[in-house]
């Protein structure tokens, strides 16, 4: 069979597989092809610091799941020198999720962070698992607090008809500016948010309520520090009601995200003190990705059962990115073969765009012109010492991280902002295109590394914008197929013998009539 | 800035970059044959086997141990050029005219001795001149006696000729001039002037530099329409006899006159440029296509004409 024969048929199997597979998950499974709104999703970091003892440290730290009205998008939290172990996955029944770090030996300060993502939306199913009820606490079946306690929910039940209204008649006599002498006992010693609310938990429990507490967070604005809030459910009949103690019934106005449920601590920390839990939020608005709403079909439906949406959260962020680069590809492949731009290395100007993607835009710009002018600034001197060209080459890179550590130093003591953008990631692809950039300096002249740079900028920008659109990855994410139909296109370019949009340029004197010919 | 339609850009029988790589590139050149056209010592053996007339190889330096032996294999030549096997755009390549007592002369006068000549050869094998720095060979050859034929037509450095030869036949011919612009340089993007050579007469036909017609050399100022290239049927014929010695399909010869000589095969390329067309003001296709037709009316006797009637066939076609 004649090659061109054969790359014809793998592109329209290929078609056929990507589009068909495409088509039957939006005819069948209802998946929408493009984002139909952006939603609010809100980012939460969570910081744990503490001192180590210098023992081996072990802190478990509970993390929020799916909720009735709140879905889980993304979770993270490998922390650099420590073993993490990652929360059951998002889909298994269980109720308290935690997560667990542990290492050998830890001295000093210490601090770990635990980042999630949650959007706004209904989770069918996420509310049963709160079938299970605490006990009522021991310490108030002790006398004296038993018989106080007993006076406060008699007086209550009386006053209320179910037993939403009962808790809130309990939250109100705690909040009370004039307490009763009996509750006044019971409120001693109860100076926190939390104590009240354990308290009132407790007098709920035993007035035979069905309640649980819960600490969360309101999400409202972007907020640098938060802490968290703790407020009761109360079950009645079949819906929750939340309530918290000695606050008004409607203080809770933004969408609430239970972090911790449950009488266990928030934070354990074995081989430390000094232990402090800070949560930041960040709002943001995204298309919506769908990857909670398709939970419930995928358990259901084998063929979805096989796709990116059945990996653990923090292999699907590896893919978020890797599924951008055939879209990448595709950028290349067009500007050089078709529009004909010179870039420097087929793929560096995809891999400069990811770093694009980490570190921004403008400060991308800034760091690579930075770097990369410095970089070839050093070559220029070593290539007068008349040194070998991978010694030579590895002297360039050694010194593109040093400028790039100090930048990062310098930024830090500044406060610039684009200096924490300068993660590993960035400098090894800088670096790697110092190195390229030196060696076309070698072999063809600073002319050529001026036209190529520039050639690998534009397609640089143009990956950044492709691969960083959200809606693109919504597709590539909820597709992966449709790459398959990337690939045919590829292939088809593979075969064009057409003229570049350069040449059209290059030769266009060739076309008008010949001048008098020597 | 004007730009050309690609219907005109096709009727004028232009090949592009993409063209140019898949259907001939791709097409005919088999990718095991690139290393005896891309290492100038294998391409120097297959030619003193095949009988093609390059420049005498004096001796090889290999390994470092021979560079200590240097001395005693130059002793013989007054003259001579040593250059890295893989060497690219003319870097690492140094010309020895005479000798001073102990000392060498280069073309500029400059003297060097045995010393720098062994450091330059030991910059050589260990790669300082070659493509993504590999270990190289450097070669001591014959150095070039220029004709004067080209006076005035060059800056720096000694003209050469390029031939696209494809599946045997000589297709097109240009000689690349270089310029104070191009810094001596014969590369047309640099600035080099591009001549398009006549098949027939070996007569310059048309020049171009930065892709704008000339008719006087830059520098020199000399009427490029004087250019005429001595012994050009016997060059022809040169270039079309690399085809035996590679196979490959689609190459361009380097070729450079000698005074007593004639023309040598300096190195061939398997990745031709596209800028022979601009110098020639006409495009390779129809010349590739009547080739590719002329093949296959020949493949039926299963024999390959001899060389010197596939040049006349280009010249009787495109003369």
């Amino acid at each position: 069979m004649k090659a061109r024969t054969q790359v014809y048929i793998i592109i329209a199997i290929l078609l056929v597989v990507g589009l068909g597979a495409a088509a039957y998950k939006i005819i069948r499974l209802d998946y929408p092809l493009i984002p139909k709104d952006k939603v609010k999703v809100w980012v939460i970091e969570a910081q744990i610091s503490f001192e180590a003892t210098g023992e081996p440290v072990k802190v478990s730290f509970a993390v929020p799941g799916q909720q009735a009205t709140m879905g889980v998008l993304y979770e993270e939290g490998a922390s650099r020198g420590y073993g993490f172990q990652p929360p059951p996955s998002l889909t298994s029944p269980t109720l308290h999720r935690r997560v667990t770090w542990s290492k050998d030996k830890a001295e000093g300060a210490q601090t770990l962070f635990y980042r999630t993502e949650v959007v706004q939306m209904a989770i069918p199913g996420a509310d049963k698992l709160q079938a299970t009820v605490e006990p009522v606490p021991d310490w108030i079946l002790e006398e004296p607090l038993a018989s106080a306690a007993d006076s406060v929910i008699q007086r209550a039940r009386a006053a209320s008809a179910d037993d939403h209204l009962f808790v809130e008649q309990l939250s109100q006599q705690i909040g009370s500016l004039d307490p009763s002498q009996e509750m006044r006992m019971l409120l001693n010693g109860v100076d926190t948010d939390l104590k009240k609310a354990r308290l009132l938990h407790a007098l709920a429990r035993k007035g035979d309520a069905e309640v649980h507490l819960v600490r969360g967070l309101e999400l409202g604005e972007s907020q640098r520090r938060q802490s968290l809030v703790p407020l009761l459910l109360v079950r009645q009949n079949d819906t929750f009601h939340s309530v918290v103690a000695g606050k008004p019934a409607d203080s809770i106005q933004e969408p609430f995200l239970a972090w911790q449920r449950g009488g266990r601590s928030l934070v354990d920390v074995e081989g430390g003190e000094n232990v402090r839990v800070r949560f930041s939020v960040l709002r943001d608005r995204k298309p919506a990705l769908g990857t909670v709403e398709r939970a419930a079909k995928v358990q259901n439906n084998p063929w979805v059962d096989f796709s990116i949406y059945s990996l653990p959260i923090d292999q699907q962020n590896a893919f978020r990115i890797l599924l951008m680069v055939p879209l990448g590809a595709l950028i290349v492949v067009i500007m050089r073969n078709l529009v004909g731009i010179k870039t420097s290395g087929t793929f560096m100007p995809i891999l400069i765009g990811m770093a694009f993607l980490q570190t921004k835009l403008i400060p991308g710009f800034v760091i690579f012109f930075l770097i990369v002018s410095i970089g070839l600034l050093v070559r220029a001197y070593l290539s007068r010492l008349d040194l070998l060209l991978v010694p030579r080459i590895s002297a360039v890179v050694i010194v593109v991280i040093g400028i790039m550590a100090l930048a990062s130093i310098l930024g830090h003591k500044l406060d610039l902002a684009f200096a924490h953008s300068v993660t590993l990631f960035p400098t090894i692809i800088l670096s790697w295109t110092v190195e390229r950039l030196s060696i076309l300096w070698e072999e063809d002249g600073g002319r050529e590394v001026a036209v190529q740079t520039g050639g690998s900028l534009i397609v640089a920008v143009m990956a950044y914008f492709v691969m960083g659109s959200s809606t693109l990855q919504y597709i590539t994410f909820t597709f992966p197929e449709l790459l398959l139909v990337v690939l045919a296109t590829i292939l088809l370019l593979g075969q064009y013998t057409g003229y570049r949009l350069s040449e059209l340029r290059r030769f266009e004197p060739m076309t008008v009539p010949q001048e008098e010919a020597s | 800035m004007r730009i050309a339609s690609p219907q005109a850009l096709r009727k004028t029988g232009i090949v592009g970059m993409n063209g140019r790589n898949v259907s001939y590139i791709a097409r005919y050149n088999d990718r095991k044959l690139y290393p005896a056209v891309d290492d100038k010592y294998q391409t120097k053996v297959l030619a003193i086997e095949e009988g093609i007339k390059v420049p005498q190889l004096y001796g090889v330096v290999q390994y470092t141990h021979q560079v200590k032996k240097l001395e005693e294999m130059l002793a013989p030549y007054k003259q001579f050029v040593i250059k890295p096997s893989q060497g690219s755009a003319g870097k690492g390549i140094l010309v020895i005219v005479d000798r001073q007592n102990d000392a060498y002369v280069k073309p500029s006068g400059e003297l060097v001795t045995i010393s720098d000549i062994r450091r330059h050869v030991n910059n050589t094998l260990s790669g300082l001149y070659s493509l993504g720095g590999k270990n190289d060979k450097a070669l001591i050859e014959y150095a070039i006696q220029f004709t004067d034929a080209f006076d005035g037509f060059s800056y720096q450095g000694v003209p050469d000729v390029r031939v696209i030869v494809f599946q045997g036949y000589p297709v097109m011919a240009m000689m690349r001039l270089s310029t104070q612009v191009s810094d001596g340089k014969a590369n047309l993007h640099q600035g080099a002037v591009g001549v398009g050579i006549d098949l027939v007469t070996g007569r310059a036909r048309s020049a171009v530099q930065f892709n704008r017609t000339v008719d006087h050399h830059p520098d020199t100022g000399r009427p490029l329409n004087e250019l005429v290239v001595p012994r050009w049927d016997e060059l022809l014929h040169l270039a079309a006899r690399c085809y035996e010695m590679t196979d490959l399909g689609y190459f361009v010869a380097d070729i450079v006159l000698d005074r007593d000589l004639g023309p040598l095969i300096l190195e061939l390329n398997a990745r031709p440029g596209l800028a022979i067309q601009v110098a020639n003001k006409a495009g390779l296709l129809p010349r590739l296509q009547r080739v590719e037709q002329q093949v296959a009316l020949r493949k039926s006797k299963r024999r390959l004409p001899p060389p010197m009637e596939r040049v006349t066939f280009a010249q009787e076609n495109w003369g």
